[in-house]
């Protein structure tokens, strides 16, 4: 049994004159002691479906349908005070944008000790102050002492967003939400950030779902790979799978798209789909390089399909898909033809 | 493509000692931007920029352009130096020397049409009327891969690639012979950054224009340019071709970055001989620089001396190729100086993990 | 060229400028169909622009003859009554937008052009000027308005034109501090420096790219002034410094009959009041309306 298992998450945004489905009838599991990885254009709905599994949604947003369980624990449908217990607690959130997310008028260290304190009421003020200490060294901030003390704005952005990492693992919660954790921050720093994150999360025995679009964040510190596509899954594989062998379309594209002369036969054309007029058929047929009506692309919406062990993917062409990229991505040339795209593929537009 | 006046060998643009510095209004303290910065480029050359927040790369880039007035120093471009031209003379310059910014949606007049956009170096420059001017834009908008009903949207209509497509298409109106390109692909998503680039490099195998090419992505400015220089802290650090720079990187600062690249390839993940490179601590501050080194107080292979002498670009080995570390000399210690570091390293995480 | 394009894709989001065109539009008749407050604003405002130009044609009565029906209260042939020289209100209420209406369209767009135009100059160059000439704005604002109309008209005489001049004077510091605030924030964006390195000027760039890009909040603030000046321009005539009797007018209509409503002759003031504040309301209203839409949509 998973630590964290998601079923069927839907979230809606309502808005003046359209129901948007941001995120459709999504599932994925993290096992204890994993990084799972789930990477999407923007507005693929990876960002609503994280807050989902804390039961939050932004203004307008609904969850709709779907099963959200910890350690077995079913989560959505909670009261507000039950959940203030877990979140914080057992579940930890890093979102992007640090100073964004820390109070300007309280010291570092207070706003670290009030986290843990919210959870562990019977600590006294000096322990909460000790663990904060505990902590700022722990995700690798130099002179922990003197950083108590500082206000978010004396903070780089790499030490505020280190800060945050602190403050979410305070209470060594048994799985952690990072929402693009590095985005903004310069690559060194990226990458020292990273570093500390991921040895803390194994010292505290945190689990982590990481989403990203980067590649390189990926491929770095993920287990295992979720592709969302419009809401709904669409690839799930182990990292290494996904980088030798990814049967999606979509993970084509984003896997080719610093390839040059490669990156224009497998990107996806046009526009990211609307949520609120979904085509018939598969939700990416109009943009697929690989799109073939013989195959079922333009009117039947596909499920998941086993394509190898721990591997599904959202497509009819899986086969030719993975057989194309394997190659490819082993160093392979291929000429247009053997390459089953759109050049031969179909009316996709 | 270049004319044959016998220019070919003068470089086309060189910068000189450039320095710049922000007062801070009601203290005597100075923001140091640049420091010092000597570049050459040559025709059709492509030179990268790379550096992180505040290394002054953003800065300089508007400087070769004079939309910054540089403290001191020259920018000469065919010869000529641009920081003793009159305005005037600097106006007519500009047909020759263009920029690109990185954010798409903010460098167009968002209640004007893109094709009248385009066409505004035209009008500036040229006397072409408004009919030859809408025919050139029109050239333009197919040189960049953009259909003519662009020539009446308004920019808000199109996508970030699409908007940095007709940046591009205005910054080549006046067939200039240099283009800056400050992060141009940063905003965007991977694909339409792809379709950029290989725009970019297109039209300098067409015309053999120059670039230089600022940005941050490593990566980037691996694929792409001929020449690197890598600033940190108002200074320039490592200069060289790139097979120089990133094929045998002497400067721990430019160590530090190259081990920093995530790879997006599993097999090829972060080790730890990669992380013995790793910079501790911050950057600090460009108000107040350290006296020797800018980064002694981060440095793994810092000396003493490190912490009092200023240092200068020195010769690298090989022809062209600078760094600037007293250092960058002495191979041997260096090498093992970083297998210390390793072995260091393996011991920290056996400790951890045990 | 085809090629290259199906290649490239079709760059022009067609969706997403329906969406950002509908959402403005949308916006706007959302607020009109829910308010009951916005639609009065609007049939107001248009029945005010329509009396403008047509009431004095369509008035059933003489307008600036006398006649002997001195006083009379309301009755089918004057449906408002008639006032202490036998004028018929209802004309008379009917026939005064031309001149309070006109007066504060003139003002508000004198007031939004100068205000704009000098909002642009002090803030669009950087030196000491700017902040100079801001504090005389600065001084000038802080006179209490409706004092300064009375002594520059009767200093400078009760002409219609003095008047819009006047009520313009008086609105050029809102509208030049809005403007400023635009500007401002304007001469730092990159498609200004873009311009910059195109080789544009200055007055250039503040003219071609700024300008039109800072009047939004300009127009949303004029149908608010244009509530305010028609407030001034009728007490002015009010106290008696505005336009003269017997040009129909609000403010004097009211004057008139005012020592009138404690004998019991309340309808030449009532009816003038009510029209007036009636169309300040709407004028107002649609103000806060236009402003509601416009400035959401503030990139």
């Amino acid at each position: 049994m998973a630590l964290l298992e998601v079923d069927n998450l839907s979230i809606e945004y309502i808005s003046l004159d359209s129901r948007n489905l941001a995120v459709n009838d999504f599932s994925f599991s993290c096992d204890a002691g994993e990084v799972v990885g789930i990477v999407g254009e923007s507005g693929s709905g990876k960002s609503t479906a994280m807050l989902g599994i804390l039961g939050l949604t932004r203004a307008g947003a609904h969850i709709v349908g779907g099963n959200v369980r910890l350690d077995d624990r079913e989560l959505l449908g909670l009261s507000d005070s039950e959940w203030g217990a877990i979140r914080g607690d057992e579940i930890g959130l890093i979102t992007q944008n640090p100073r964004g997310s820390l109070n300007p008028v309280l010291p570092v260290g207070i706003q670290i000790a009030h986290v843990y304190r919210a959870h562990n009421p019977e600590v006294s003020k000096d322990q909460a102050r000790d663990r904060a200490k505990e902590l700022l060294e722990m995700v690798g901030i130099n002179d922990p002492e003197r950083r108590l003390d500082s206000f978010p704005h004396e903070l780089s952005g790499g030490m505020a967003q280190r800060v945050l990492i602190a403050m979410s693992l305070s209470c060594t919660p048994k799985l952690l939400l990072a929402d693009e954790p590095t985005s903004g921050l310069d690559v060194t720093v990226q990458a020292q950030v990273l570093d500390d994150l991921r040895d803390a999360a194994l010292a505290v025995g945190s689990s982590m779902v990481l989403v990203t679009q980067d590649l390189g964040i990926v491929a770095n510190y993920c287990d295992r790979i979720y592709q969302l596509h419009a809401g709904e899954s669409v690839e799930q594989a182990p990292t290494s799978e996904f980088f030798k062998r990814p049967a999606h379309p979509a993970s084509a594209a984003l896997l080719m798209a610093h390839r040059g002369a490669e990156a224009e036969r497998f990107k996806l054309h046009g526009f990211p789909v609307d949520g609120r007029r979904l085509p018939g058929g598969c939700w990416l047929h109009q943009r697929c390089p690989f799109v073939d009506e013989a195959a079922g692309c333009t009117t039947n919406h596909p499920d998941l399909i086993q394509v190898g062990p721990d591997h599904v993917s959202r497509c009819f062409r899986h086969d030719e898909v993975q057989g194309v990229m394997e190659r490819l991505l082993r160093g392979e040339t291929i000429d247009a033809d053997a390459a089953t795209t759109a050049e031969g593929g179909g009316d996709g537009e | 493509m270049s004319d044959g006046n016998g220019a070919a060998d003068t470089p086309l643009l060189e910068v000189k000692s450039l320095v710049k510095q922000f007062s801070i209004p009601g203290t005597k303290a100075v923001v140091h931007a640049c420091s010092d910065v000597t570049l050459t480029i040559r025709r059709g050359e492509t030179l990268g920029i790379i550096g992180e927040s505040g290394s002054g790369k953003t800065t300089l880039g508007r400087c070769v352009l004079r939309l910054l007035e540089p403290t001191s120093g020259q920018v000469l471009f065919e010869g000529r130096d641009l920081t003793s031209l009159s305005r005037k003379e600097m106006r007519k310059l500009r047909t020759d020397v263009q920029i690109v910014f990185q954010e798409p949606f903010d460098s167009l007049n968002p209640q004007m049409t893109v094709g009248r956009q385009i066409g505004e170096p035209l009008r500036i420059h040229t006397d072409l009327g408004k009919a030859a001017r809408k025919t050139r834009v029109l050239e333009l908008l197919e040189l960049v891969g953009l259909p003519p009903s662009t020539y009446d949207a308004l920019p808000r209509q199109l996508s970030p690639g699409a908007l940095q497509r007709a940046s591009i298409a205005r910054a080549m109106s006046t067939d200039p012979k240099l283009i800056v390109l400050d992060e141009p692909t940063s905003a965007l998503a991977p694909e339409a950054e792809a379709e950029v680039i290989r725009l970019l490099r297109r039209i300098q195998g067409e015309t053999g224009i120059a670039y230089i090419f600022i940005s941050h992505d490593l990566s980037l400015v691996g694929e792409i340019c001929d020449s690197v220089a890598i600033m940190y802290l108002s200074q320039v650090i490592e200069s060289g071709t790139r097979d120089q720079v990133f094929g045998n990187p002497r400067h721990p600062y430019s160590r530090a970055l190259l081990a920093a690249v995530l790879l997006p390839d599993p097999s090829k993940r972060r080790d730890d001989a990669a992380r013995a490179e790793r910079l501790e601590g911050e950057i600090p501050s460009p108000i107040d620089l350290p006296a020797g080194c800018y980064l002694a107080s981060r440095c793994h292979f810092v000396r003493d001396r490190c912490k009092t002498e200023p240092q200068q670009l020195l010769s690298a080995g090989e022809d062209g190729h600078d760094a600037r570390c007293w250092r960058v000399t002495e191979n041997d210690l260096k090498n093992e100086e970083i297998e210390r570091l390793r072995a260091e390293r393996r011991a920290q995480t056996a400790d951890a993990s045990a | 060229m085809a090629q290259l394009e199906a290649e490239l894709g079709d760059p022009l989001q067609h969706d997403e400028e329906l969406v950002a065109e509908a959402t403005r539009w949308a916006h706007l008749k959302q607020l009109i169909r829910e308010s009951w407050m916005v639609k009065i604003g609007l049939f107001v405002v248009l029945v005010a622009l329509f009396l403008t130009a047509f009431g004095p044609i369509i008035a059933p009565q003489p307008l600036e003859s006398s006649s002997p029906d001195v006083l009379e209260s309301p009755s089918s042939e004057h449906w408002f009554g008639t006032d202490a020289s036998g004028f018929d209100v209802f004309s008379r209420v009917i026939a005064a937008p031309r001149v309070d209406v006109t007066i504060a369209l003139a003002a508000t767009f004198l007031s939004l052009f100068l205000g704009s135009f000098l909002g642009l100059v002090i803030s669009f160059f950087r030196g000491w000027a700017g902040n100079l000439s801001m504090r005389f704005v600065d001084v000038a604002q802080a006179f209490p308005l409706f004092v300064l109309a009375i002594i520059f008209v009767i200093g400078m005489g009760r002409s219609t034109v003095n008047i819009i001049v006047v009520i313009a004077l008086l609105n050029v510091p809102i509208f030049l501090k809005l403007i400023r605030t635009e500007v401002l924030s304007l001469r730092e964006r990159v498609f200004v420096e873009s311009a910059r390195a195109g080789g544009d000027s200055g007055l250039s760039i503040a003219l071609r790219h700024v300008l039109p890009n800072a009047l939004s909040p300009g127009f949303a603030q004029a149908s608010i002034t244009m509530g305010y000046s028609i407030i001034i321009a009728a007490g002015l005539s009010f106290i008696g410094a505005g336009v003269q009797p017997p040009t129909p007018e609000w403010g004097s209509m009211i004057a008139a009959g005012a020592n009138g409503i404690q004998i019991g002759q309340w309808w030449p003031s009532l009816f003038p009041g009510i029209a007036m504040s009636l169309t300040v309301f709407g004028f107002a209203v649609v103000g806060e309306t236009v402003q509601a839409v416009l400035m959401r949509k503030t990139l």
